[in-house]
């Protein structure tokens, strides 16, 4: 960090400045993953019910058990997926936007946050249309790869050399994806400091944010686990305690890593054009 | 892989001898002593060219009239035209596919001469009696072959192999050479042949013979096929590439596999009376898998020979097919069968789906080897049992708990993956029919495999498994080196429990598929008591039923001849479990078989926050 960087405010203060906000996410999120929740459940009883044993009886009912599961949760699984996908295309975009302006020094109350969110929205939309064609290029070209490795050994008799050699191919690919996400949250990250479409691409590409980024994923994934096992292990009411501690946790976790990206995008502004950009956030 | 190869010997020998104590004051009756293969036998040579995947052949093949007529005609079999094109039997009852592997075309056989006492009989031969089916050649005698009377036929044939797609064939350089020679059908008692078109799912059934095997392969190639080594085994180098010569007495079909990419692992099993060597052949990178398939090879000697007769033979060899050659995958040969499973084997951590092809192709060498049925004709009494048998393996190497599934705590019982095979969704039909009766492959497994195995398991789970493995193993012992049908099945079940067990439970079970359901009622609860209300539809299955609550558990006998259950029991009972135990399989909705309390609506409430939570968590932004 260079003595410039020093102006710059660190991660820790914009993330507990949001703390307002992402409490309002986090609660806004879980209502609308309550109606499914719930149908996941009456699934989850459906699947088992009448039997009033049925954890201890799973090993007898567990092949028609699973059966009703994936014919009854399935459905609103997959609609879960494209609804989460849809809302991030949606409002996904302003969400982050006035989640990440929640963190800025000179962050005001929500409704000028929602305006000045509303204003960045056609350059964070534009910044996203371009990410997502060069995931699909990218992922185009990196997919060759087990596709020419798998061509190549077509005719070895040896399954074991076939396949670890497809999932080293995949590798490239899978770095691609988080090297992705993280650029993505990087750029969103300069666009809510006010940056222009080329200078939130230059901060995307040009901050190494990577390895933070799996790292935080990584943490939510183990607070998401941890969530998941009590609902399996512990008594409804412990569960729900256990599983509220654990996503909020996940909630916190993904919160933190929007303003290491937040910081991170502000001291590559900084030290390319010294401090006459984006003042309101030095 | 010495280490895998020795570890297995111990495991073996371990099992072998757990199976000696254990048999203990069991009196089997001895096996079969006459094999019926006087004045049968079949010498074959074979050259393999892997270039055009064809194999030029010749066959001796020697033959008695058994019956009790005089025959003026022999029916030959020569199954590889079944590949020949998509409107063969074959192909059109299995839609061009089976087991998921789609037919690529390519096979056939062509015989190039037939004689008998320098007779030529390939002029006046029928090869088409079904229309567009090749597969059996109706082959008229110039004279009378009266009862007793031997024959001996001389052929020359081309095999050609298609890339392998129902048991025979080739993928790259594994060559899986499986009903490759014209095969006389088997001739009934009373001079009729039991001959049939290669159907898509049934194909043995034939007379005990001795077979004499010659291979030529290119040289560095392994060959495995039925029977012993008569050569070392690098073979005898000869004008065109490596000769190796195997030969067996008292089997009933005879194949190959070679590759020049084998990797090998044996073991010596040594029990029962017998000393048996098994050959293990594998592709490069399933070492792990194999010794796997190894260690069950063994166990499975030690327990099908304690309950249902030793292995008869000297060898056993095992084949485990390269990734690609799923048509060869799990099929069974006398003395030699090819498993299937991927590469990926964690050594310490079994489990038992990964064993399942194993054991189930080894317990083919007793159901099918040795007691060999007519597999078109009955297949519940091939496939049925050795898919009983293959459980009955599982259960006691994993525990009946882990028997089917064992992954991140979920346990589930391999027979009640079976029952729900069986019994969920659409009905099937009872397995006791030919292959011809069943309209789709699918439902063909259904029946003839998961619901005969799963009748079978629930007599072994109420009437006692000690009883049923000897009545069983009567039926084994007593019907080896012969064909027998259901009645000689029923006869040895009937001897060991009574007239009532084939009348009253296998007879409706096999042949007109009665269930044995049960439905238990809410409970109710009045003054200090608890009523218990249950019925059952169909077979007279006992069941244990269970009572729980606050202060305990009590147990009660519902017998056999009562269709309802009704109980007025003192004591505030929370919930009823009929069968906790698991054992009257014949059900095809175990959920209502227990009654208990609804949980409350706050219990309700929070498991849907805490999935809600959980969803948001795995997908939100
Ligand atoms: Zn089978």
């Amino acid at each position: 960090m260079s003595a410039d960087d020093a102006a710059i405010e660190p991660a820790g203060p914009r993330f507990r400045r949001a703390l307002g906000a992402t409490f309002g996410v986090h609660v806004a999120l879980g209502v609308g993953a309550y109606a499914l929740g719930a149908r996941w459940v009456g699934a989850l009883a459906g699947a088992t019910a009448p039997h009033p044993h049925g954890a201890e009886a799973l090993s007898q009912i567990a092949p028609e058990s699973f059966a009703d599961l994936a014919r009854s949760a399935l459905a609103p699984l997959t609609f879960l997926t494209f609804a989460s996908v849809l809302l991030q295309a949606l409002v996904g975009v302003l969400l982050q936007l006035v989640w990440l302006g929640a963190m800025r020094r000179d962050a005001a109350g929500w409704r000028a946050q929602l305006r000045r969110a509303l204003t960045q929205l056609p350059r964070a939309l534009a910044l996203g249309a371009l990410f997502v064609l060069a995931l699909v290029v990218g992922l185009a070209l990196l997919g060759a790869l087990p596709m020419l490795w798998h061509v190549a050994l077509a005719d070895s008799p040896d399954a074991r050399l076939h396949d670890l050699g497809m999932l080293a191919a995949c590798l490239p690919a899978v770095a691609f994806a988080f090297r992705w996400r993280a650029a993505h949250d990087l750029g969103c990250a300069a666009i809510s400091l006010d940056a222009s479409l080329r200078e939130a691409l230059r901060a995307s590409w040009r901050t190494p944010g990577t390895l933070p980024y799996v790292g935080f994923w990584a943490l939510s994934l183990t607070l998401l686990a941890l969530g998941l096992g009590a609902a399996w292990t512990l008594g409804a009411m412990a569960a729900l305690f256990v599983a509220q501690l654990a996503a909020f946790g996940r909630t916190l976790v993904r919160a933190r890593w929007l303003a290491t990206a937040q910081h991170r995008a502000a001291r590559e502004s900084h030290s390319r054009h010294g401090l006459e950009i984006w003042p309101s956030d030095q | 892989m010495p280490s895998g190869a020795r570890r297995s010997v111990s495991f073996g020998v371990l099992i072998a001898w757990l199976g000696v104590t254990s048999l203990g004051a069991a009196d089997p009756p001895p096996p079969n002593p006459r094999p019926l293969q006087e004045g049968h036998a079949y010498i074959l040579t074979a050259r393999l060219d892997p270039a055009t995947h064809t194999v030029e052949g010749t066959a001796t093949i020697t033959w008695r009239n058994e019956s009790r007529v005089a025959v003026r005609e022999l029916w030959l079999h020569r199954y590889l035209e079944a590949f020949r094109h998509a409107r063969t039997v074959f192909m059109r009852e299995s839609g061009e596919q089976l087991r998921g592997v789609r037919f690529r075309g390519g096979g056939g056989l062509d015989v190039h001469a037939l004689t008998w006492e320098d007779v030529d009989l390939l002029a006046g031969v029928d090869d088409d009696p079904e229309a567009d089916d090749r597969t059996q050649l109706r082959v008229p005698l110039p004279r009378e072959v009266a009862p007793g009377e031997q024959l001996t036929l001389e052929a020359r044939f081309t095999a050609h192999l298609p890339p392998v797609f129902a048991r025979s064939g080739y993928h790259g350089d594994f060559h899986c050479v499986a009903q490759w020679f014209p095969k006389l059908a088997r001739l009934e008692p009373d001079g009729t042949w039991a001959t049939f078109p290669y159907h898509g799912h049934g194909e043995f059934y034939a007379d005990f013979a001795r077979y004499e095997l010659d291979v030529i392969v290119p040289s560095g190639w392994t060959v495995v096929a039925t029977g012993a080594r008569q050569l070392p085994r690098e073979g005898e180098p000869t004008a065109d590439g490596v000769r190796h010569r195997f030969a067996q007495d008292h089997v009933h079909d005879a194949v190959f596999v070679a590759a020049p990419w084998f990797q090998r692992l044996s073991a010596r099993f040594e029990g029962h009376g017998r000393t048996v060597e098994v050959e293990l052949v594998h592709p490069p990178g399933f070492g792990h898998a194999a010794a796997r398939h190894l260690e069950v090879t063994l166990a499975g000697l030690a327990h099908f020979a304690e309950h249902f007769g030793p292995y008869p033979y000297d060898q056993l060899t095992v084949v485990v097919p390269p990734a690609g050659a799923d048509g060869a995958a799990g099929m069974e040969y006398p003395t030699l069968f090819v498993t299937a499973g991927p590469w990926l084997h964690v050594p310490g951590l079994p489990m038992a789906l990964l064993d399942e092809v194993t054991a189930h192709e080894l317990a083919h060498q007793w159901f099918q080897g040795l007691v060999a049925t007519h597999e078109v004709r009955w297949p519940m009494l091939d496939e049925g049992i050795t898919e009983w048998a293959t459980g009955d393996l599982l259960e006691r190497l994993h525990g009946r708990r882990r028997s089917g599934v064992s992954l991140l705590g979920v346990d589930v019982d391999g027979f009640e993956i079976r029952r729900a095979l069986a019994l969920r969704g659409r009905p099937t039909p009872p397995p006791a029919r030919p292959v011809t009766a069943f309209k789709s492959g699918y439902a063909y497994g259904r029946s003839v495999y998961f619901r005969t195995s799963v009748i079978l398991e629930t007599v072994a789970r109420t009437w006692g498994r000690a009883r049923f493995r000897r009545a069983l193993g009567r039926y084994a012992r007593t019907q080896r080196f012969r064909h027998p049908t259901p009645d000689d099945l029923f006869a040895a079940f009937d001897a060991e429990y009574g007239p009532w067990m084939s009348r009253e439970i296998l007879r409706p079970a096999l042949f007109e598929g009665a269930l044995s359901e049960i439905f238990v009622a809410p409970l109710e609860r009045d003054g200090g008591h608890t009523r218990v209300v249950a019925e059952r539809r169909g077979l007279p299955i006992p069941r244990r039923v269970e009572l729980r609550g606050p202060s305990g558990r009590r147990g009660l006998e519902w017998p056999g001849d009562a269709p309802r259950l009704e109980l007025r029991e003192e004591g505030e009972w929370t919930s009823v479990w009929v069968d906790p135990d698991g054992h009257a399989l014949l059900d095809a909705d175990r959920r209502d078989d227990a009654r208990g309390a609804r949980d409350g609506w706050d219990t309700w409430v929070a498991r849907a926050l805490t999935v809600a939570q959980a969803l948001l968590g795995a997908v939100g932004p």
